[in-house]
């Protein structure tokens, strides 16, 4: 059955089903033949009866009693059908009686038989002889009716059955390819989880499934190729993704650090001033700012030349930087030979120590020219400023303050701290 | 005394052969006869007879003298089983000797006791010559061209010479036909 195609299938119910529809169109088609031929044959048994009442009537009026009783026998001879017939006279005695079985007791409204009756009148006087009436049996034909009714039942339930199997078979299958779609949405490429194996049907069920397997085993392979390459290609971009971040970092790096000194330079400054003023503002937090200079840095430069004066600058910075002790503490490159210092919650008194830190460890540092020759010592003015910034206040003042205070230790000769607190 | 014996017995003999004879007109079967009082006047009404009848129906009973005791009988009968006539027509009914044929021209029908072959043909060209249906109590006259008579066998029917009938000039209703035997003649 299962190399039989759906289509085949198909076809097959609907001729089944078909003779199921004409085999209950044949029972009522020959119904309406047998009820057409059993009113035929009422019609008939009224034309026999209208037929032999003249003939028994003239018999009755011509005195000819034994030719009415043979010429009856004749009648019920030719016609089988007739079940019982009696004649009687008008005082109702019977003139001539006939029962085909003595068993069966027939009357008006037995089954299978029709009546018929008349009264036997003499046509030329119109007086009334007597009163026949028969009953016709219609057994042949209810005994075709019956046969036919068993053989429509017969071959009815017969296709019923074959349909009603056709019909599970049909449904068994669609069940199938329910599961086969059940299992093909269950798929996941990822977890290869379809545990489908090869059909061995002939049927279209068969050539879906095997498809489906086929498509599936392809999907899988590529799907295994995408996770390679997925798993590339994320590596890749990983490696590429560090790469920008530090190129970034470098760049950010650059942006904000001077090149020479290391330090970070005036932009930055401005940027990082500007953050820990709002902060300080919200907190109420002292800032102090120290702005120092180089001395005679021109002479440096005038003297060894533009690469000591840039050891120089290197020199300085490094010892600037190495004084910090607190990560709050942010030291810039503000211009050629000028740095400053930014001191978070820190008042002029401890800006002042920072100073006094820097210019002890300048002291440790060889300064050699470009002949390896030492040179003077270097060292540095120092202006300090501090602030608890407020509304009234701002960075820029903050600044000036600095800047004025470096420009009385420039006046004051030179590698001393000069303060310029804000009132 | 053998001479008187064989005289005697003679005598017997004879004797018994003349009452045979003359009683044989005598010996009609009664139920027979009720039959043929049945008949005639129907026999009239559903023939072409029919169209003959002017205020009666008239029926000619011809008998030689010696049946006309029976032929009064078979009046009788007839006038019994229709009073009033048949069909609104009085039944006239004329009984008449073979010698006086005329009396029955005007019959529709005429009856046909027993007579002697002359008579009897005689009586038949009488009833040829003037449309007049014939009937007789003896089937054999059949063979000389009575239309009508009855067949008594197992069953009793009328007893229909076609070929009577076809040449007097008469039709019979179907239904007749139907119920009778039909006369195919002595040959056949």
């Amino acid at each position: 059955m299962r190399s039989l195609s759906i289509e085949i299938k198909i076809i097959i119910g609907i001729v089944l089903f078909t003779i199921f529809i004409v085999g209950a169109e044949r029972y009522q088609l020959s119904d309406n033949i047998m009820n057409q031929f059993i009113k035929s044959k009422k019609s008939k048994n009224t034309l026999l009866i209208d037929t032999i009442s003249p003939i028994i009537a003239l018999n009755i009026s011509l005195g000819l009693d034994s030719s009415n009783q043979e010429y009856l026998e004749q009648v019920i001879k030719q016609n089988s059908d007739i079940e019982f017939l009696n004649l009687t006279d008008t005082n109702k005695e019977t003139i001539f009686t006939y029962t085909k079985n003595l068993k069966q007791v027939i009357k008006k409204g037995t089954k299978n038989v029709n009546f018929s009756s008349k009264n036997i009148i003499d046509s030329i006087s119109g007086a009334q002889l007597g009163f026949i009436y028969i009953f016709f049996s219609n057994k042949e034909f209810e005994e075709v009716r019956k046969k036919n009714m068993q053989t429509t039942i017969t071959i009815s339930a017969f296709t019923l059955f074959l349909l009603f199997f056709f019909i599970l078979l049909i449904k068994g299958e669609l069940r199938e390819l329910k599961n086969l779609s059940k299992d093909v949405l269950n798929y996941d490429p990822k977890l290869n989880n379809l545990t489908l194996t090869k059909s061995n049907r002939l049927d279209e069920v068969g050539v879906i499934h095997n498809a489906i397997m086929s498509m599936i085993q392809k999907i899988s392979s590529h799907a295994k190729d995408l996770d390679e390459i997925n798993l590339l290609l994320e590596s890749k971009v990983k490696i590429r993704t560090k790469e920008l971040e530090e190129a970034n970092e470098k760049l950010k790096e650059l942006s904000i650090t001077d090149a020479l000194t290391q330090l970070y330079n005036r932009r930055y400054f401005e940027k990082h001033l500007e953050d820990i003023w709002d902060i300080a503002s919200r907190k109420n937090v002292q800032i102090s700012i120290i702005m120092c200079d180089i001395d005679f840095f021109k002479h440096v430069n005038d003297t060894y030349g533009h690469l000591v004066g840039d050891d120089v600058l290197k020199k300085v910075a490094h010892a600037m930087k190495i004084s910090l002790k607190r990560s709050s503490d942010f030291i810039a490159r503000y211009g050629g030979e000028e740095f400053i210092i930014v001191m978070y919650d820190t008042d002029i008194k401890g800006a002042q120590e920072l100073c006094t830190t820097i210019q002890s460890n300048l002291k440790d540092i060889n300064y050699i020219d470009s002949n390896n020759s030492q040179i003077k010592p270097i060292t540095l003015s120092f202006g300090i400023s501090s602030i608890i910034p407020s509304t009234d206040t701002n960075r820029e003042s903050l600044i000036k303050h600095a800047d004025i205070a470096l420009y009385r230790a420039k006046e004051s000769g030179r590698n001393c701290i000069r303060m310029d607190e804000i009132v | 005394m053998k001479l008187n014996k064989k005289f005697i017995s003679l005598f017997l003999i004879t004797n018994t052969i003349f009452y045979v004879s003359t009683l044989d007109a005598s010996n009609y079967d009664n139920d027979v006869l009720n039959i043929f009082s049945k008949i005639l006047p129907r026999f009239i009404i559903m023939s072409t007879q029919k169209k003959k009848i002017k205020d009666n129906i008239e029926i000619c009973i011809l008998n030689d003298d010696v049946d006309k005791l029976t032929a009064e009988s078979l009046q009788k009968k007839i006038k019994k089983n229709y009073p009033d006539g048949i069909q609104n027509y009085p039944i006239h009914l004329l009984n008449s000797n073979y010698k006086v044929l005329d009396t029955c021209k005007n019959s529709q029908l005429i009856f046909l006791f027993n007579s002697n072959e002359k008579d009897i043909n005689r009586a038949l060209l009488f009833a040829q010559e003037n449309t007049i249906l014939s009937m007789s109590y003896d089937e054999k006259l059949l063979e000389s061209g009575v239309a009508i008579s009855l067949f008594i066998g197992r069953k009793v029917l009328p007893y229909i010479n076609m070929e009577a009938i076809k040449n007097n000039k008469i039709e019979l209703n179907g239904m007749l036909l139907r119920v009778s035997k039909i006369y195919y003649g002595k040959e056949k």
